[in-house]
């Protein structure tokens, strides 16, 4: 895997030092660097949740942020910052849910342009699972949370974390096959 | 290298691959969510302090009288002569007790009060 600048100055070691500044000083410019480093990974796994939505996603993420910064003194620093973040992530997408669209499932929004194909197709591919099936693959797959990190954001036993991916994959699979692809 | 790097056929894999390349820019977001983030209230670690500072300072004040060799016996027993010259006193001058016994006085004061006492007799 290529490391990236910002990746190899983004180190863990930093982000604990930063994090444990945050707690003590409530250091807004440092929790600013946690923002750039995690706000990609974060909004790209938020759109994918919300279908496509990026103007939706962008509004989850940037609560989920805020909410990880009023919040962060419960962080314990034993466990995986960026595992923290995606949960706060997941619960604020399932928030929303809960108060926006309450029955409804996810609608089909038209990608933009400038989304490859492949994407496209991974979205629509993804519609035709439910919520815990489409965090835990997506977690799993795009974010490669490990399998405890994911039963972590996702508040499930181990257990049900693997036979949801094994089943949420042989869906993709079907779906895909059906598409002829 | 991990796993998901490993050229593969599956197309399952190959739109995962793609999803993990796409870049999310960045414009302007960081930003945003700086100017919305709140002042953060003190740590509770920071309410410690004083109480640390305290404890600290009244360890230090033992270690000191200790180290000095502050005779502790020798103040109990000057106390306790103290109050004892003091009821003597009060009895001489005809057993008034003006105050509680518990209400130790100094010698001094004691003396004034009685002669005070006398004056007013007088």
């Amino acid at each position: 895997m290529k490391k990236t600048d910002n990746d190899s100055r983004h180190d863990t070691l930093g982000e604990l030092w930063l994090v444990r500044r945050i707690k003590r000083t409530g250091d807004r410019e440092a929790f600013g660097r946690l923002v750039e480093h995690y706000q990609s990974p974060l909004r790209r796994y938020l759109t994918h949740l919300t279908g496509g939505d990026r103007f939706r996603a962008d509004d989850l993420a940037q609560e989920a942020f805020i909410k990880a910064f009023t919040s962060i003194r419960q962080f314990s620093g034993l466990g995986s910052f960026r595992a923290w973040l995606f949960r706060i992530a997941y619960r604020t997408f399932l928030d929303s849910r809960r108060s926006i669209h309450p029955t409804v499932e996810i609608e089909k929004t038209d990608p933009p342009d400038e989304i490859r194909t492949e994407i496209a197709i991974l979205q629509s591919a993804l519609a035709c699972l439910d919520d815990t099936e489409r965090n835990v693959i997506l977690l799993s797959a795009v974010e490669q949370l490990s399998h405890s990190q994911i039963a972590h954001v996702a508040s499930l036993p181990l257990g049900t974390v693997k036979s949801t991916l094994a089943r949420a994959k042989t869906k993709l699979r079907a779906h895909l096959k059906n598409e002829e692809l | 290298m991990t796993r998901n790097h490993i050229e593969s056929n599956d197309p399952l894999d190959r739109l995962f691959s793609a999803a993990r390349e796409e870049p999310v820019a960045d414009n302007g977001f960081s930003r945003r969510v700086a100017e919305r983030l709140e002042p953060l209230p003190p740590s509770k670690n920071l309410y410690r302090v004083p109480t640390f500072a305290t404890a600290l300072a009244s360890v230090l004040l033992w270690g000191t009288l200790m180290l000095s060799g502050f005779d502790f016996g020798q103040l109990l027993h000057r106390t306790a002569g103290e109050s004892s010259q003091n009821r003597e006193e009060a009895t001489r001058s005809g057993g008034l007790r003006l105050l509680p016994q518990a209400w130790t006085l100094s010698h001094t004061s004691s003396t004034n009060l009685t002669h005070t006492q006398e004056d007013a007799n007088h």
